[in-house]
Formats: structure tokens, C-alpha cells, sequence
């Protein structure tokens, strides 16, 4: 929704549910990117703890903020909002910038 | 090249509202999923141009065979023809079911609170259909947010398990217009409504929320200031285009 159509209609879930103001992009959580990143890992990473290069948090990578409305996926830290991971899909080829994890802790038994 | 994508059947579908509908996919080799995971869904036109979409799995423990629920998005791109125009016959392309962190595992010990709003009860169908099947004895708790009771996913088998079922507890939230006869008015959901009917933070359950992006957030904030740990709430959130829907 654009933000010329936030003027034009009341926000439907504003009658839903007593919330404050909305993120202004909206993002989702990091399971919205598992079936972007199945196809370049073997195993499941959603699930993993990951480290952010900016401020240090460790979390599990499900908990991380997924942008989707881009030519690619941007996946953020909930605590900084630094760039954790970037994949862009081109017809031929995968780019993938995974720069602002630090590590990856993955479980083997999941 | 390697491809994750693959050809699911439609063989089946059940109306669930006016516009939410169930559809019964084969998917060959499928050995069961874990509760909670998505599907992608891949509809290219002939011009080549192509919509992904991620839908929650709605059913539990079916080999072979999985089952989403998709509600209609009045200006989407991709699930009026999910719930209008697919028939049983027709193919599409699934990548999936994906997804290990925002699942619930039959080993877990801790009391389930399940929290959704709207289509977001979707994943957490699946998550009690996994719990009802499995022989985990801990009590699972829904609380279920929703307009009206037109929108009403999954009537006869939860109504079904609230009879039936000592470790499955439903509470209903209408927010538009209620059932005729309900003991309160309809209102915006807040945070003492939710706060007294979930299970309280000293009983330390893992909690799931799902729905819109605005609820999820209202809701987990809430569920913080309240002493939840962070560590036992996950979220599923709806939103932009290629986001769980």
C-alpha cells in the first residue's frame, strides 16, 4: 500500500487491534527468506543462531527483519537494523552478500 | 541447473469462508513437514512473468499429501486464483515446506500459547493438528482474533476439539461483530483482553503469534512488557508481497 493511500483510507486493522504507529516499510520475519535461501543451503538456516557484525546481537535468524518489496531480499537485525544478509536472483545467477553476519551457530540435530 | 522447485497437484479443496479455501496439494516425496513451515508458490504466465507466493501449511503429518488455506486478498496478484480458478487437476510449482524456526516440534515439553489473527491461525491449525495427532500432553492454548465470525477458519473441527479435547483450549476475540448471542461486545483487541486469556508468563509457555504485521507487533510488544521472555515468543508476520500470507 502506497503511503498516498494511507491518506485516502483509514487503516483496517486500526478497528482490530489498540496499536500504536505501524513501521513505516513493512517487513517480515526471517522465515519469509527460507525458501529464497533453500535454494543455495543444504540446510535449513531459519532455524540457526547468528551473530550481527554491527552490534554484536545473537539471534536466531528467524527473528531477523526480512524486506521482500526490493529487486532482492534484505534481511536486517532486529536490534540495529544493520544489513545482515543480502540475495539478489538473476535468471543465470545468485548474489549473495552475507556480510553482516559474524557466524552462523547450527544445529545439527534440527 | 539444480532447482528446489517442484510440481505439486491440486487434488482437492474445501471452502473454509466466502473467501478463504483450502486446497489439498500432492506433492511426490514429501515424508511429512514440521508444523509451522510454509510453501512457496510459483505462478508464471505465458509472457514468462512470474509471482512467488508463501503460504503457511495448514495441516500436520500427512506424507505425500499437504494442505494450505488461502484467504483472498481483494487486489492480489496471485490468491484470487488460488481460491477462485485452481481445480482439482491443475499443477503448480512448490518450493518447500520450509522454515525450521517458527515451528513447533512434538519434543517440546512447555505449554503452547498460540496467538492469531485472522488467516495468521493458519500455521497454528497446523501446529494443534500436529499436537492432537502426537502423544504430547501439554496443554495447548489458541487465542484466536478476528473480524467477524463470517471469517471464521476451521469452525466444525475446532469447535469439535474444544469438546473433545482436554489438552486444547480455544478463546475467541471478535473485533467487528460476534456470533449471535455472545457474552461480549465486539472491540479492538488490547492487552488486557489478550493478557487474560492466554497462559501467564509464570508458566514459562512457548509462545506463537501470527497474523498481520500491525497485530504481530502489538501483540509481542504487549506480551513483553508483561514479563514474557523474548526467547519464548515467535513471530509470523503477513505482509509485503513476498511474505507469508
Amino acid at each position: 500500500m502506497s503511503s498516498a493511500d494511507n491518506f485516502a483510507y483509514p487503516e483496517p486493522e486500526d478497528q482490530d487491534i489498540d496499536a500504536g504507529p505501524h513501521e513505516p516499510i513493512p517487513s517480515v520475519d526471517g522465515n519469509a527468506a527460507a525458501g529464497a535461501l533453500s535454494e543455495i543451503f543444504r540446510i535449513d538456516i531459519i532455524a540457526a543462531l547468528g551473530r550481527c557484525r554491527h552490534c554484536g546481537a545473537v539471534r536466531a535468524f528467524g527473528a531477523a527483519m526480512v524486506f521482500t518489496d526490493a529487486p532482492g531480499i534484505v534481511v536486517r537485525c532486529r536490534d540495529c537494523q544493520g544489513v545482515l544478509l543480502r540475495l539478489v536472483q538473476t535468471p543465470t545467477r545468485y548474489w549473495l552478500d552475507l556480510s553482516g553476519l559474524s557466524y552462523l551457530e547450527i544445529d545439527r540435530e534440527e | 541447473m539444480s532447482s528446489v522447485w517442484q510440481v505439486a497437484e491440486v487434488v482437492g479443496g474445501t471452502d473454509e469462508t466466502d473467501t478463504a479455501r483450502t486446497i489439498r496439494l500432492r506433492v511426490e516425496g514429501l515424508m511429512g513437514h514440521l508444523a509451522g513451515q510454509h510453501i512457496d508458490i510459483r505462478l508464471t504466465a505465458d509472457d514468462g512473468y512470474t509471482a512467488i507466493r508463501s503460504y503457511s501449511v495448514a495441516s500436520a503429518g500427512m506424507d505425500g499429501h499437504l494442505e494450505i488455506t488461502v484467504d483472498e486478498l481483494p487486489d492480489g496478484e496471485v490468491s484470487p486464483y488460488l481460491v477462485r480458478n485452481l481445480a482439482v487437476g491443475d499443477q503448480l510449482e512448490i518450493r518447500g515446506p520450509v522454515g525450521g524456526w517458527f515451528v513447533w516440534r512434538p519434543s517440546r515439553v512447555n505449554p503452547v500459547q498460540l496467538i492469531g489473527g485472522g488467516s495468521g491461525v493458519v500455521p497454528l491449525m497446523s501446529m494443534i493438528r500436529a499436537h492432537q495427532a502426537s502423544g504430547n500432553a501439554s496443554p495447548f492454548r489458541l487465542l484466536y482474533s478476528l473480524k467477524s465470525p463470517h471469517t471464521l477458519l476451521y469452525r466444525e473441527e475446532l469447535r469439535r476439539l474444544e469438546r473433545e479435547s482436554a489438552k486444547l483450549t480455544v478463546d475467541y476475540v471478535y473485533t467487528r461483530s460476534t456470533p449471535e448471542g455472545w457474552p461480549a461486545k465486539p472491540a479492538r483487541l488490547t492487552a488486557d483482553t489478550l493478557l487474560a486469556r492466554i497462559f501467564p508468563a509464570e508458566e514459562n509457555p512457548d509462545v506463537f503469534v501470527c497474523g498481520q504485521t500491525v497485530f504481530v507487533e502489538a501483540v509481542a510488544d504487549w506480551l513483553v512488557m508483561a514479563g514474557y521472555s523474548a526467547e519464548s515468543i515467535r513471530t509470523e508476520r503477513f505482509g509485503g508481497t513476498g511474505g507469508i500470507q
